[in-house]
């Protein structure tokens, strides 16, 4: 008997002390009296609102109903699935048995590992691959001395490949070592609490190598996840926006509205307004036939930009300013004064015009804001 | 005769059967998983893959594991 035969023999022994010592739990069957009474109750209540003609509270009586009758049916599969397991003939493995069985994993898996120290025995399945991603080889370890409880096995993955949206989920029903067992559930439970050693190990691998599209974790379409083209995070496609230009990824950060549309945008595909420098999309900006350059709507006014418009008045305004001059020179000095822009003279000047006309009077501007106190 | 049957679909049933003497594989898979093709699940007999003509003889443990058991999230 090589060293491997004496920790097969050392661990079957072990397993089956851990087996007999351990207390199964009594067969606890919790149906709800309260969810019986209420489906009861709503029963009394509807043929009472319809026999009254209340025909609108028998509909809300009866949606009522509907979700009584849902959670009592689940109460009910819980229950079914205890009973189950629990009249499941209880064929309690011997050693020799146990022994044989961790003989024949030899002959199933790759690699078998005994640790008598701390009390597990793990197999490593082969490689796992689902939808063309390799998911990479698992570990699938029994603690022997938690036989009976929850977290009687973990699930190593070898070398990890995690879901990019969660590092915990390393396949599509592996959450934090922790497989979710579904469809295996009473079968690996009943392989555990006879201790089937070769039976459970099979049963874990078989659920391994199955992926339930659409009770997973992770979806394996989702696996990969996307990366935002601007900040390079990975993200769950659901949490992803899509540029309305270019298409590209997006994630909450980086994705941006333009200030007109709304609609999303990446980064590269807004452009700031150079007016009110808010970000639109190049379809809410117009270029300035003046300037060139591509502003928003609101900074638009007919067909110039704010910036473009204002140098536009000022330079009509200077235009008529000169037209203005020209139109007063040669006319009398005495008149030249009322029509002239107060700009234009010195108020010293002004104050000399206004002593010549009514020596003692403060002189007056011809335009708002601009008259002028003599000293 | 009796075999020990090991049947991992549902529940997980474990226990001793009747069975005819020169009962193959083969026949006791179409007994106790009426309507189930062989291949979609894991034949063990005494724990090692055996051939469908392969007669049981007493005592044998026989098992059958479904090649693909859906798990579920939490």
């Amino acid at each position: 008997m090589n060293k491997n035969d004496r920790d097969a023999l050392r661990a079957a022994v072990l397993i089956r002390e851990q087996l007999a010592k351990r207390n199964l739990p009594a067969s606890i069957v919790h149906l709800s009296g309260y969810s019986w009474a209420t489906i009861e109750r709503l029963q009394h209540q509807i043929a009472r609102a319809s026999g009254r003609g209340w025909h609108r509270a028998a509909r809300r009586l009866s949606q009522e109903m509907a979700d009584a009758l849902r959670r009592y049916h689940q109460d009910l599969e819980m229950a079914l699935r205890t009973v189950e397991a629990h009249n499941v003939p209880r064929i309690s493995s011997t050693p020799a048995e146990i022994y044989r069985d961790i003989q024949a994993l030899q002959t199933e898996f790759d690699e078998v590992e005994i640790d008598i120290a701390n009390q597990t025995i793990s197999v490593t399945t082969d490689t796992i691959e689902f939808e063309g991603i390799d998911l990479g080889q698992f570990e699938i370890r029994l603690d022997w001395h938690r036989l009976g409880s929850s977290l009687a096995y973990r699930i190593v993955a070898r070398d990890p490949n995690p879901a990019a949206t969660n590092s915990e989920v390393t396949h599509p029903h592996v959450q934090d070592e922790t497989l979710c067992e579904g469809e295996g559930h009473s079968a690996i439970q009943a392989a555990l609490a006879q201790g089937r050693i070769y039976d459970f190990m099979l049963l874990v691998s078989q659920v391994l190598h199955t992926y339930a599209r659409g009770s997973a974790y992770v979806e394996m379409h989702d696996w990969t996840g996307v990366t935002c083209s601007d900040c390079g995070t990975m993200m769950s496609p659901d949490d992803s926006y899509s540029c309305q230009r270019c298409g590209c990824e997006l994630c909450d950060d980086c994705h941006r509205l333009c200030a007109a549309c709304e609609e999303c945008y990446c980064s590269g595909c807004l452009s700031c307004c150079p007016e009110c420098e808010m970000d639109f999309c190049r379809g809410c900006l117009d270029e300035c036939p003046e300037c060139g350059r591509d502003v928003c709507g609101n900074c638009m006014e007919d067909g110039l930009c704010s910036s473009c418009q204002a140098k536009q008045i000022q330079e009509e305004e200077e235009n008529h300013d000169d037209n203005d001059e020209s139109t007063t020179e040669g006319q009398p000095a005495d008149r030249a004064g009322i029509g002239t822009p107060c700009r234009k003279a010195h108020p010293a000047e002004n104050l000399a015009a206004a002593d010549e006309k009514e020596p003692g009077t403060a002189a007056e501007s011809d335009r708002l804001g601009e008259a002028f106190v003599p000293a | 005769m009796k075999v020990l049957c090991i049947n991992n679909n549902g529940a997980g049933f474990a226990d001793y059967v009747e069975i005819n003497a020169g009962t193959t594989v083969q026949q006791f898979f179409a007994t106790q998983i009426p309507g189930g093709r062989s291949q979609d699940y894991l034949v063990r007999v005494n724990r090692l893959p055996v051939a469908a003509d392969q007669v049981l003889q007493e005592g044998d443990r026989v098992s059958f594991t479904a090649t693909k058991i859906e798990g579920a999230a939490a």
